[in-house]
């Protein structure tokens, strides 16, 4: 992609530039990434306080700014976008003068002698550390990270923090500036534009910014379907929390790309506005949890089921979950469920209507070749067969079960 | 905003946006969590936390069309309940179909199926429920600082205690039912694309059919001093830092509906201005090295007192307690900053056309609270100024506070 691109998306109030920066993660620039988004989004060089910051903020009508990582399996991005009020809002909001901030912030940063402000970065650090600790006090983030350690056998999905928090006390100041200079200066982003017409007045400003910048590849190769963990199947731990959790881990091993959707149907039967069936048989059938929760891994071929309840009740919970997903094989559960799905499916083309967000991802998405837009999916998931799904579904291994005692009663 | 009154006593408001493809519907009633004490029919009713909780889950469940949320999710409707402080929310949002959705929910929550195996059902979600709360160290902090902000109010939660759910009865949740769960103690709010004299005719329609029981209640009004029942807790739980939550007990009782109104912004000025990163509190604490990240503060009305709370990560407690005293008690007003954040709510309230749930949230919370029948407008923020924000915080009484600490029990 060589030119800026532009979205007309008229019917709501707002305007986007959105920055995407193909990035391939390496281990030590991990710890970085959380600090130096934080380190971009508080000062730049010409307003080197965050109060200042902040005032300039208010005082060029910037809703809202900031970057992220945004993953689609193993293909990463660094996401930096402004929102806007379109000028039927805010009357004196000028687009040319925000640019200028945006573009500043994120190439001029306040950096001095090829570092960031000591005590900026020292504060930061420490702050990273608190997060990461809360993070492992809390039940459903440990979880988490105790699952993904034991079933992620290609180490992508580790690649953070909070599964090496040795990286953040080895980060220096240099290494933060290097990793800017790395992922972020001279190199072109994807360059998206959305809103009303007026915003495309910038595209020509943009296309002489980038133009000496080099634009990075995509990795198409975004899909690492996972192997089977080679520990044990359970682990077992008990920690001072009133309700205990399952976390119960199934894979598809030789799933292939074309199968992402039946993926989706299927993850969807288990957990979604159309079909609940999860919840349907621990809650309202069994009574034994006030909710389920169903992540799906789809570029991973792994979903992790998980259940919170009181403990006396694992051994039921973790067999109806087992019975839940083995019930994906049987055409007669599945089949009004399939119907409602692909229903669900052509109402959200209509809901999606309403969404600014929605619509811009499912655009740039799909010119990246991420992912396939919602229509597309609607045109092949009217299609499927029940057999289509139950003999997909067939093919889930279950991988590991991990189960967190909470042994506080009150 | 249109209003329309039924015969009834029921209020119905639409918010016609034929740009919109869904439409959002919220069943209000006017019982909340804090709702313990009333009288009903002359005789004198206390009940102890949970119940309006305990009724929202019932009437989701154990109505004439069962499983509320199963039935709108089929026709492809996303639906949920929530209960708050002073109200009841049942709500779903469509696509199509909105006259069998307004049929199901209006019908389903009029028409339980009173049955002590139902009422048990029911509990033992909320066990689960209660249990969740109580591992998140912030709403058991939430608790500790309402058990002891008030003297003689007994109030500490919505979803109440274990004990408190396995003591509800049939007889006592069928007489708050019947005394709350009337027309003329319910309104409904409609925002999104639809048919207007067509949506209030259907509800007229659906209300013809339904029984209710004619109880007068009266809420009654518990005496409450300023002060506070206890100054200091200290909770032992799973957390990764210690957390330092301190709470102030403001009486708001002699403000007027519309100076709290207007004081739900002016809050959010003051709280910037004095507490947010532009602030001298802040910066010192950062220079000084009390914190390293942004202070939370919160507010919240209970009964005639706002309870706004600061939220802290700190090893020098003592220094930031001197620091925010001296800042409680030397407010600073400036003018440039107060016009910038004026100007970002004038933002905020112009781009809630684009979201309906954002429009019939704000409105929702405007009717209950501050008995102010209209959406939240630009016109009426451009008249916002120092003066008049420096009249409501003049006289401010910030010495009743309660202090809650987090430690980890390791």
């Amino acid at each position: 992609m060589k030119e800026p691109i532009f979205y007309s998306i008229p019917n709501f109030h707002i305007n986007t530039i959105e920055l995407w920066y193909p990035i391939k993660v390496d281990m030590e620039d991990i710890a970085s990434f959380p600090i130096l988004f934080h380190l971009l989004m508080k000062t730049n060089y010409n307003y080197k306080t965050e109060e200042s910051f902040q005032k300039e903020l208010l005082r060029r009508y910037i809703r809202n700014i900031g970057v992220e990582r945004a993953s689609y399996g193993k293909q990463e991005f660094l996401k930096f976008y402004m929102v806007l009020p379109d000028q039927s809002v805010i009357q004196d909001v000028d687009i040319n003068n925000c640019l200028d901030f945006f573009l500043e912030t994120i190439y001029q940063p306040n950096i001095v002698d090829s570092t960031f402000p000591q005590d900026d970065f020292e504060r930061e650090k420490e702050q990273l550390k608190k997060v990461y600790d809360n993070s492992i006090k809390n039940r459903n983030q440990y979880t988490i990270r105790q699952v993904i350690k034991q079933v992620d056998t290609d180490g992508f999905l580790k690649m953070g923090v909070f599964h090496h928090p040795e990286m953040i006390d080895l980060l220096t100041n240099e290494q933060l500036y290097q990793c800017f200079n790395k992922y972020i200066v001279n190199k072109k982003p994807m360059i998206f534009l959305a809103g009303h017409e007026s915003i495309k007045s910038l595209i020509p400003r943009l296309k002489e910014y980038f133009k000496k910048s080099e634009l990075m590849p995509i990795n198409q190769e975004s899909n690492c379907y996972l192997k089977r963990q080679n520990g044990p199947l359970e682990m077992v731990e008990k920690k001072p929390y009133q309700q205990s959790t399952l976390a119960v881990v199934y894979k598809i091993p030789d799933m292939k790309a074309e199968e992402q959707l039946k993926f989706f149907v299927m993850k969807n039967i288990l957990s979604s506005n159309s079909s609940k069936l999860l919840f349907e048989k621990l809650r309202t059938e069994a009574g034994l949890v006030y909710s389920t929760n169903v992540d799906s891994y789809s570029h991973f071929g792994m979903i992790i089921l998980y259940a919170e309840f009181e403990k006396n009740s694992k051994e039921e919970v973790l067999s109806i979950i087992k019975d839940v997903v083995h019930s994906l094989q049987d055409n007669s559960v599945i089949e009004d469920r399939l119907e409602l799905i692909k229903e669900g499916k052509r109402i959200n083309l209509l809901r999606q209507k309403d969404s600014f967000g929605s619509i811009l991802a499912d655009k740039i998405e799909s010119y990246l070749g991420l992912e396939t837009t919602l229509e597309e999916d609607y045109q092949i998931i009217k299609n499927y067969k029940v057999e289509d799904i139950s003999e997909f579904s067939s093919r889930l291994q279950l991988d590991f079960v991990y189960y967190l005692e909470g042994d506080i009663h009150e | 905003m249109n209003k329309y009154v039924l015969e009834n006593g029921l209020t119905i408001y639409c918010y016609v946006d034929k740009e919109k493809h869904s439409t959002q519907v919220n069943l209000v009633i006017r019982y909340g969590a804090t709702y313990s004490d009333f009288l009903i029919n002359g005789k004198q009713i206390h009940v102890k936390d949970g119940m309006a909780h305990f009724l929202e889950h019932f009437l989701l469940e154990h109505g004439s069309h069962g499983v509320i949320f199963s039935e709108l999710n089929k026709l492809q409707m996303t639906s949920n309940g929530a209960t708050s402080d002073i109200y009841t929310n049942h709500y779903f949002n469509c696509v199509e179909k909105l006259e069998q959705g307004l049929e199901i929910l209006l019908t389903s929550i009029h028409t339980p199926e009173w049955t002590i195996d139902n009422i048990d059902e029911t509990k033992k979600a909320i066990y689960e429920e209660i249990r969740r709360s109580l591992d998140n160290k912030y709403r058991r902090a939430n608790n500790v600082i309402v058990h002891n902000s008030f003297v003689n109010i007994p109030y500490i939660n919505g979803l109440g205690s274990i004990e408190d759910v396995e003591n509800i009865n049939l007889e006592t949740a069928k007489l708050c039912y019947d005394a709350f769960y009337q027309p003329s103690n319910e309104f409904i709010v409609i925002a999104g694309n639809f048919d207007e004299d067509k949506v209030v005719n259907d509800i007229k329609k659906i209300y013809d059919q339904l029984y209710f029981s004619n109880h007068q209640v009266e809420l009654i009004k518990i005496n409450e001093p300023n002060q506070v029942r206890k100054d200091f807790e200290e909770i032992i739980m799973p957390t990764g830092r210690t957390v330092l939550e301190i709470a102030y007990k403001i009486n708001h009782s002699h403000y007027t509906d519309l100076e709290q109104y207007k004081m739900d912004f002016y809050n959010h000025i003051m709280i910037e201005m004095n507490f947010g990163v532009s602030s001298s509190f802040y910066k010192k604490l950062i220079e000084n090295k009390v914190i390293t990240g942004n202070i939370g503060v919160s507010t919240r009305n209970l009964f005639d007192f706002s309870i706004v709370v600061f939220h802290v990560m700190t090893e020098q407690e003592e220094v930031f307690k001197d620091a925010l005293e001296d800042t409680l008690h030397n407010l600073v007003y400036d003018p440039e900053w107060f016009q910038l954040y004026v100007n970002q709510l004038k933002m905020t309230v112009g781009l809630r056309k684009d979201s309906i749930n954002s429009i019939t949230g704000s409105f929702i919370q405007n009717v209950l609270s501050f008995n102010y029948e209209k959406l939240d407008e630009v016109d009426v923020l451009e008249k916002f100024n120092l003066e008049e924000c420096k009249s409501f915080y003049n006289n401010i009484d910030f010495s009743n506070k309660t202090i809650v600490r987090i430690i980890n029990n390791d």
